[in-house]
């Protein structure tokens, strides 16, 4: 057992850490999250039996590969101060772990087997390095990250929904629902740590401005890229969800008007 | 035989305790040396990202069957985690995140440049380094098992002892996964093989030595991996790491005790109590 030197100095330093959290930053029940993590689908619904069209097949083959991003993303997000942080690390497990089920259902809809074997921009030591300058406002920005890449997939969801059958709506609707836990967690971070740290936000914004979205864009081939630009935010009803997008980006604490409508219009650009 | 990765995703679960008598523990509670033990493992389990940082350095990314282990085992032990935390509730010690988070954020700068000394190390060794982590990553998985299986020995306490075997038991199919990774690159590479080498007999140290406090990992080992008992259980994962391709007559844990003055022989549970 500890002695009570030892115990206070443990308390201490629990004190710390809390010191260097935002208020309140702990709403989202991540004790609650991790316990109740949705893990393959396949015991929910007959993924095989679903039937879906080429255009929706191709669709749902790239939104596959951009679930399953998750090590490729976390390369870079765990070299940085966000790793200290155990409440983020421990969403992040739980995290990566309903993303994979949620890609291995789309993969068996898709037909798809195609699976991230990239990586993503930056790498590990520029990641780092990037990291060490920027200390601990960096989670703020990789919250801002995660948030931004469900909104963008979420998008997609709603392209693929639009003309989709009763039962891959289903699955549309089990995906969403377990993804709009994600996009809380993200939302509710981002919102309190951008709120707390303007470095944050200078961080956030250069993020939104200067990355590819959705995360796991890079690894997809420039045609592929291109056919998920048009089928997502193509036409009006595309040109809308971009905007909606870049609305909600917008409400976040500091960020400009102008950092957001320019990724309204690289959204539907495909830059 | 290859690792099935799709079977292990498919039956991977979070380690379950929930028809175990925990509530036994108010009655017969664990002593303050078995609490100190548990607290280190549940503080490693919780850390293992920390582990998936580094191994993530790597190309191995790149590699779908790696990355669909690492996502389940790092839930694995995650709960892991959660399961020896909840002994310890019982026992009033509460594991908060921001403990954790206070462990980790105590590291400081070395731990800050791990990552950098990780990735540039990769970059000049290029995909043998890979190599090296799996072979760690089975030498840390060994330890663990052993440590789990050692405490529920000494313990002799039969809830803790089901727990800690349903742990192993998951600790086992991570000893799999990376003794048939590290055995097939290590087999391909005789630079693996030299760099792998080189690198468990040089840095590797029990489970838990770069995040943990030095009094703490002593107190671990000499509870564990003392006296007879212990050191033959010590052997046993040298074996073990020693039958990869090109680690033949390593002795790392042996010469990690040693380094740690954990003692070789006598009466293990007379040690520490």
């Amino acid at each position: 057992m500890l002695s009570e030197g030892g115990l206070r100095r443990r308390r201490l330093d629990a004190v710390r850490a809390r010191e260097t959290d935002v208020d309140g930053a702990t709403d989202f029940d991540v004790a609650a999250f991790t316990r109740s993590a949705r893990g393959t689908l396949r015991d929910v619904l007959d993924v095989e039996a679903i039937r879906v069209s080429a255009p929706e097949a191709e669709l749902l083959g790239t939104l596959c590969v951009l679930e399953g991003a998750t090590m490729a993303h976390l390369r870079n997000v765990l070299v940085t101060a966000t790793h200290k942080d155990a409440r983020v690390t421990a969403f992040l497990v739980t995290w990566a772990f309903e993303k994979y089920w949620i890609a291995d259902a789309l993969s068996s809809v898709s037909g798809s087997r195609a699976t991230p074997t990239g990586s993503l921009p930056g790498g590990p030591v520029r990641r780092a390095t990037g990291g060490f300058i920027a200390g601990r406002s960096i989670v703020g920005a990789h919250m801002v990250a995660g948030y931004l890449d469900d909104l963008v997939l979420d998008a997609a969801y709603d392209a693929v929904e639009s003309d989709a059958a009763p039962p891959l709506r289903e699955l549309l609707a089990v995906i969403r629902g377990t993804k709009s836990r994600h996009t809380a967690f993200f939302l509710g971070e981002a919102t309190k740590r951008l709120a707390s740290d303007p470095r944050s936000v200078r961080l956030a914004e250069r993020s939104v401005q200067r990355e590819a979205w959705p995360i796991g864009a890079p690894l997809l081939d420039a045609a592929t890229r291109a056919a998920f630009t048009r089928s997502v935010f193509g036409g009006k009803v595309g040109e809308d969800r971009a905007e909606a997008v870049a609305d909600a980006i917008a409400a976040l604490p500091g960020i400009r008007a102008r950092t957001a409508s320019e990724l309204a219009r690289t959204l539907a650009e495909g830059d | 035989m290859a690792f099935d990765i799709d079977k292990y995703t498919a039956t991977s679960v979070a380690v379950h305790w929930g028809d175990l008598d925990l509530e036994s523990f108010r009655e017969h509670p664990l002593d303050d040396t078995s609490l100190r033990t548990l607290r280190y493992m549940t503080d490693v389990e919780y850390h293992t990202v920390c582990y998936t940082r580094d191994l993530l350095t790597t190309p191995s990314h790149r590699d779908p069957d790696v990355s669909a282990f690492m996502t389940m085992w790092n839930r694995e032990e995650f709960w892991h985690g959660e399961a020896l935390a909840a002994v310890l509730h019982l026992h009033g010690v509460t594991v908060q995140y921001d403990e954790l988070k206070a462990k980790r954020l105590k590291l400081g700068w070395k731990d800050r440049l791990d990552p950098i000394k990780q990735s540039v190390l990769g970059t000049l060794v290029g995909s043998d380094f890979i190599a090296t982590h799996m072979a760690w990553g089975a030498a840390n998985e060994w330890s663990a098992i052993t440590a789990y299986n050692r405490m529920a020995e000494l313990e002799e306490n039969p809830v803790l002892a089901e727990l800690l075997r349903r742990i192993a038991k998951q600790e086992a199919r991570h000893v799999a996964f990376y003794t048939s990774q590290a055995r097939a690159r290590l087999a391909a590479s005789t630079k693996a093989q030299k760099l792998t080498r080189f690198a468990l007999k040089r840095f590797w140290a029990p489970v838990g030595s770069t995040i943990m406090d030095r009094d703490d990992v002593i107190h671990v080992m000499t509870h564990l991996m003392s006296g007879d008992a212990g050191r033959d259980a010590a052997r046993k994962v040298d074996r073990s790491i020693a039958s990869l391709p090109g680690l033949e007559g390593l002795r790392i844990v042996e010469d990690a005790l040693d380094g740690l003055g954990i003692a070789a022989g006598g009466d293990d549970r007379a040690r520490i109590r």
